[in-house]
């Protein structure tokens, strides 16, 4: 293999850098490897371990280092085993080990903390008090309402070959929180950024009409048209 | 009164309210125009605030906190993947199955909120601040990456064209191993078979040999007994003589278990006998017919054969026995002489001798 001079790593793109450092004992090539992916570890270390409630900069440096000799350990493998479908997958591809190195490190210590395979007694008669947001109570049947009240509106605005798609990014959009850009970064979306901002306008303004209209006005419609009874609303 | 406001109007005017950070196209301008129609139409304020109510239950969709797992969930390494865009064949139903579940909907959105590359200046302050963002550790590290990693076949030859590391790669090693193994079993069973069938000629033609020998020395013993026949041999012969090819061992035997009176009687069979000669002398006229057996001092019967006694063998009251020479051993035997009756042979001698080389 041709050998390149280490201030040509930087040039290189990131498969031929994975596949240098996978294949070659160039120490160059991996400090072209840190620095290029040093940011993008510690972002993910810094945020996953802040979720596990240890933001230390001591825990935030193991960690990093933890994830370089993972993606090095046993030869290479885990990088050997990754297959370059597209530049960019790799990048998704130390994400997911960072993250999976930060759970592991949190997970092992909460169960050394907590004692591995040690059983807790339980009272007989102890029993558990149910939570607010638990099935059944008042508030999970108002949210049930709300949701089913909510698809029934959506079904009115989404048409046409891609009613699924569009009901997803509403739900997307609305229910789990993402941005239009995390959304259209999704798979099985297929539309830009713009895209999914463009669609998302347009179905929360008609539902915002739908869910606009009086009851009073909505019997006057269904009185008008002889249609049946209305069904039960809740605003 | 100016007309009524429209849409874009009221998307103005209710973003306006929930994020002032929010880039929008609704200018100071317009924000201006549409707030004065507004508080003096009531239609377009009854309409606005209809329309913020909506919005306001639209937000109530995303839940304050993650509800419990249910038994549909995948795993929470799914939800990594998917926010990493590592796409699998399962991760369609994944993202239709986040939305419809207050569990596995705030792990995607946490994933993509940790995976997203922008950073906020707190963040880009603490990686700056970190041991590992100092080139010396990130030199130590890439030491040691490259000091972990073991490649014998880059170590040893760093320069390897593509093709021959393809060519040494392991597999490829170890399956050429395979086969050359193969042809060396191959070639070392041909090898044992050609051996084997070499031997097995050679045995057949030793068998053909010993075969032509018998034949030859039946051959010889019949022209002996046609001769013996046709001439007196009650003469004792004592050392071997030739008879066209084969030599002959001669021995004369009386009667009787004789080892408790005279001794027993010694034949010295010499190397290269081939055809040993009894003469047995008979107590009275032998019958027309007469059996000859040849037994071990076991009992076991090594020799036999039936003859017709030739007028001279009466008159003399003798008969003759040819015996191939390689079945006599050294070891002691009994001749046993029976005369054909009517129904079968009775036994009318025994003559016993000992074989000496």
């Amino acid at each position: 293999m041709r050998r390149i001079p280490v201030a040509k790593y930087s040039n290189i793109s990131t498969e031929e850098l994975v596949q240098r450092c996978s294949t070659l004992r160039d120490v160059a090539a991996w400090e072209e490897f840190v620095q290029r992916f040093h940011r993008l570890i510690a972002t993910v270390v810094l945020r996953t371990a802040a979720r596990w409630g240890d933001c230390s900069n001591q825990t935030a440096d193991d960690l990093i280092q933890e994830t370089y000799l993972k993606l090095c350990g046993n030869n290479c493998r885990i990088i050997k085993e990754f297959e370059h479908r597209q530049p960019e997958a790799f990048v998704g591809y130390v994400k997911v080990i960072t993250a999976n190195v930060v759970h592991d490190h949190f997970k092992a210590l909460n169960s050394k903390r907590r004692g591995a395979n040690q059983v807790a007694g339980m009272a007989e008669d102890f029993v558990p008090v149910a939570g607010d947001d638990s099935a059944g109570s008042a508030k999970a049947i108002e949210r049930a309402v709300l949701l089913e009240e909510i698809q029934r509106q959506l079904d009115r605005c989404v048409s046409g070959a891609d009613r699924d798609r569009n009901s997803r990014i509403f739900w997307l959009y609305f229910r789990v929180g993402l941005s239009a850009g995390a959304i259209a970064a999704l798979p099985g979306i297929g539309l830009t950024t713009k895209g999914v901002e463009s669609l998302i306008l347009r179905i929360t303004r008609e539902l915002r009409e739908r869910m606009a209209i009086p009851k009073s006005r909505l019997r006057e419609d269904l009185k008008g048209s002889g249609e049946g009874i209305l069904s039960a609303e809740s605003f | 009164m100016e007309s009524h406001l429209n849409d874009d109007q009221i998307d103005g005017l209710l973003r306006l309210d929930r994020s002032e950070n929010e880039e929008s196209t609704f200018d100071r301008k317009a924000q201006e125009i549409a707030l004065t129609h507004l508080n003096a139409c009531e239609i377009c304020h009854a309409r606005v605030r209809e329309q913020e109510r909506a919005m306001e239950r639209l937000a109530l969709l995303k839940p304050n906190a993650p509800g419990a797992p249910s038994p549909q969930c995948p795993p929470d390494i799914v939800w990594i993947e998917v926010a990493a865009g590592i796409t699998t064949e399962n991760s369609d139903n994944y993202v239709n199955h986040a939305v419809q579940c207050d569990h596995c909907g705030p792990l995607l959105r946490e994933a993509i909120a940790d995976f997203a590359e922008e950073l906020t200046p707190e963040e880009e302050a603490r990686i700056a601040n970190l041991s590992s963002s100092a080139a010396g550790w990130q030199t130590k590290i890439a030491a040691r990456l490259c000091g972990a990693q073991v490649s014998p076949q880059i170590a040893f030859f760093p320069t390897l064209p593509s093709w021959l590391a393809t060519l040494l790669a392991p597999s490829r090693l170890a399956f050429a191993g395979a086969l050359i193994g193969l042809v060396v079993l191959g070639v070392r069973d041909y090898r044992r078979t050609a051996y084997l069938s070499a031997q097995n000629l050679q045995a057949t033609a030793d068998i053909d040999h010993l075969m032509q020998d018998v034949v030859q020395q039946r051959t010889n013993i019949a022209e002996l007994t046609a001769e013996l026949n046709r001439t007196d041999t009650s003469a004792t012969l004592s050392a071997p003589q030739r008879k066209g090819d084969a030599q002959i061992a001669a021995l004369v035997l009386d009667p009787g278990l004789t080892r408790g009176i005279g001794g027993l009687k010694h034949l010295e069979v010499p190397p290269g006998a081939e055809i040993v000669k009894i003469t047995l002398h008979l107590v009275g006229t032998p019958a027309s017919v007469v059996r000859e057996d040849l037994l071990t001092v076991y009992g076991q019967k090594i020799w036999t054969q039936e003859l017709r006694p030739s007028d001279s063998e009466k008159t003399s009251k003798s008969l003759t026995l040819l015996v191939p020479g390689y079945l006599l051993t050294p070891d002691n035997y009994q001749i046993v002489l029976s005369h054909e009756l009517s129904g079968g042979f009775e036994q009318v001698a025994t003559y016993t001798f000992r074989v000496d080389r």
